[in-house]
């Protein structure tokens, strides 16, 4: 059953998250485009003689839109997730869904597993657009004669210091980097999907209560991790290991945060729930 | 087209006497085969369970025989048919009476009016004929 | 074989002033057309969403078939709400093929006949169609299910007599001597004579459980008109 779950969720968030993966490629292309004014290129000589058109003014604002942009994107697609989730779950859809000869865990995890990808999927595009777009930027400024490997050759030391600079052993930077943008979308959908739920506890306002739900989730997430960022702080006075300690423990404490909502959702499934 | 029914008596007596009715009346012949319970129902738009209610009334009558393979039939006893047809009849027509005694008429009165009556809706439309003849014992009451 | 439904001391309380459903021990057989008949207010959805699953009792228990409500009862319940669950940008088939996945006593077949029956073609979209013809479609969902249980929610609600009558005729057609159909209204004239039995629900009490022809030939007067005088004010 979960299979099936998986397969027709899918199929409903399909149109809103194929339309939010092509907004990011159109953005992108926006991006690309405001790196290819000539202003950019004149770049690349000699910095006096840059000269600024309206055509360059108007190359600053799409990138300035394009920012903001992808910002809007990654934001749109958690309140999309949400509503979906709120509109299959908790209102007259709901009807279908709880009456469906399935278990609570597999209709919580499906949802959270199809959201959780969508939202990964739009970090990836927005991640490789932001890629994208600084490469574009690198070859609009980057005078024509250098090559990629001298380039990556000059970045890596400068990499090297940043890292060192803040504390970070880099492969476990990385393995943590990795591990958060492959988690996190689940966990982000996990908490989210949790506060919707936990709104439905209440007898009026349950969106609004969702919406403080998530609020004072998110709020109370980030209160411990600078807690125990301080704490840290005390014993350690190393400034990387500081904002390292920051970062890890938002992710454990969202985690933790995630596994806490989803039981206390399959609690309000399975013994509390109220469709209105 | 659902049948109509009175609300105030048991739907399940109603449903029998209509099917009484198409019996004596031979739309229903006798021998001949009884729609199902199902399809009744849906005709008459009333619950199966009322219908089947209703046919068990009129096996316990005798005019309705369930056989094991081959459904429901009307009983190839004629007299039976016959004898319910009488009774029906003669309930309509004490009724009748009655109802025209309260308007003050006599039996004579009655009657003849009837014969009157009678003379002018044969002349106005053929009678039909009645698919059981009416054997001449029975004829005019006894 | 025990009865298909049994209730006991159910009770669902909103708030300490707003009680529902109180305290009500039913138990319903099988192969019966059940009214569930009351006033607005008297219960009688509070009662049919927890026999769903979709309201946590208060108090006392149900059991379904044997077992309480969950994965397994849902399997065996075919269940039309009060509302439309269709939304979106769906197709009708879509929605055909989700009822295939989930429900294994579904027959598309038979759906499909029905829907072809009312002219209503299984490639519209959920969007393009009215609230009538929605409620349609739901009725089909439920009725082309092979279940133990079918609980219909005012099915006859607001629409209208032709509407009404293929309502009736296609809860009659799909009658099936193993099964109870449960069936909420409170316009008791356009359904009582498919009814065998009807429960009246007040202010969240059970007020009675009798059959038809009970009331007819104790009381020589319809449901309809009993009900009235049960519940005059």
């Amino acid at each position: 059953m979960l299979g099936k779950l998986i397969k027709h969720e899918w199929k409903s968030t399909y149109r809103m998250g194929c339309l939010l993966l092509f907004i990011t490629l159109i953005v992108t292309f926006l991006g690309w485009l405001s790196f290819q004014s000539p202003m950019w290129r004149q770049m690349s000589g000699d910095y006096y003689r840059v000269s600024f058109s309206p055509l360059d003014f108007l190359s600053i604002v799409v990138l300035i839109m394009y920012f903001f942009m992808l910002v809007g994107i990654t934001y749109a697609t958690q309140i999309y997730m949400g509503v979906h989730f709120y509109r299959t779950m908790y209102t007259d859809q709901g009807y279908l869904a709880h009456t469906l000869p399935v278990g609570k865990h597999q209709l919580l995890g499906s949802k959270i597993l199809v959201g959780g990808l969508w939202v990964l999927f739009v970090n990836a595009a927005v991640i490789l657009s932001g890629m994208a777009v600084m490469g574009s930027m690198l070859g609009a400024v980057i005078p024509e004669e250098y090559a990629w490997s001298e380039i990556w050759r000059e970045l890596s030391p400068v990499l090297g210091d940043f890292f060192s600079i803040f504390g970070l052993d880099s492969g476990l930077y990385f393995t943590f980097m990795i591990l958060s943008a492959v988690l996190g979308p689940f966990v982000s959908v996990a908490i989210l999907f949790g506060a919707v739920t936990l709104g439905q506890l209440f007898n009026k306002a349950r969106v609004l209560m969702a919406i403080l739900c998530y609020v004072g989730v998110c709020m109370l997430n980030s209160l411990i991790a600078s807690a125990v960022q301080s704490m840290v702080a005390f014993s350690a006075w190393e400034y990387g290991t500081v904002v390292n300690a920051g970062m890890y423990c938002s992710l454990i404490v969202q985690a933790l945060a995630a596994v806490l909502l989803y039981f206390a959702s399959y609690q309000i499934l399975t013994k509390r729930l109220n469709m209105e | 087209m659902a049948w109509n029914l009175d609300s105030d008596r048991p739907i399940f007596a109603q449903l029998a006497e209509r099917i009484q009715i198409q019996i004596v009346s031979g739309d229903y012949p006798p021998g001949g085969k009884l729609p199902s319970v199902r399809e009744l129902a849906a005709v008459a738009a009333v619950n199966p369970n009322t219908m089947q209610k209703a046919f068990a009334e009129l096996e316990r009558s005798g005019l309705i025989i369930t056989q094991r393979t081959n459904g429901r039939q009307v009983t190839e006893d004629e007299e039976l048919i016959r004898s319910v047809r009488t009774l029906l009849a003669r309930g309509h027509v004490e009724a009748f009476f009655s109802r025209m005694q309260e308007l003050g008429y006599t039996g004579e009165e009655v009657i003849a009016l009837c014969g009157k009556i009678l003379e002018a809706r044969t002349a106005a439309v053929p009678e039909k004929s009645a698919v059981y003849p009416v054997p001449e014992g029975d004829k005019g009451g006894d | 074989m025990s009865e298909l439904i049994e209730m006991r001391g159910l009770t669902k309380a909103y708030d300490a002033n707003h009680i529902a459903v109180n305290n009500v021990t039913l138990s319903l057989p099988r192969g019966r057309i059940i009214g569930l008949l009351g006033p607005n207010g008297s219960g009688k959805t509070t009662l049919i969403k927890m026999l769903n699953g979709l309201l946590a009792p208060t108090q006392g228990s149900i059991r379904i078939g044997g077992c309480p409500v969950g994965v397994e009862t849902k399997a065996h319940v075919a269940y039309l709400p009060d509302r439309t669950y269709l939304a979106g940008g769906e197709k009708i088939s879509e929605i055909l093929d989700f009822f295939c996945d989930f429900y294994a006593d579904f027959s598309r077949e038979k759906a499909v006949d029905m829907l072809l029956r009312l002219n209503i073609e299984p490639d519209t979209k959920l969007k393009a169609l009215s609230k009538g013809t929605k409620e349609k479609v739901q009725l089909i969902l439920v009725m082309s299910r092979n279940a133990d249980l079918y609980i219909l929610d005012e099915p006859i609600a607001g629409v209208d007599p032709a509407a009404r009558d293929y309502i009736l005729k296609t809860i009659i057609n799909n009658y099936n001597p193993n099964a109870t159909v449960l069936i909420s209204t409170h316009l008791i004239t356009d359904i009582e004579q498919v009814l065998d039995e009807v429960i009246f629900m007040r202010y969240g009490h059970l007020v009675l459980y009798t059959s038809v022809d009970n009331i007819r030939a104790q009381h020589g007067k319809s449901v309809d008109a009993y009900f009235r005088e049960v519940f005059a004010c």
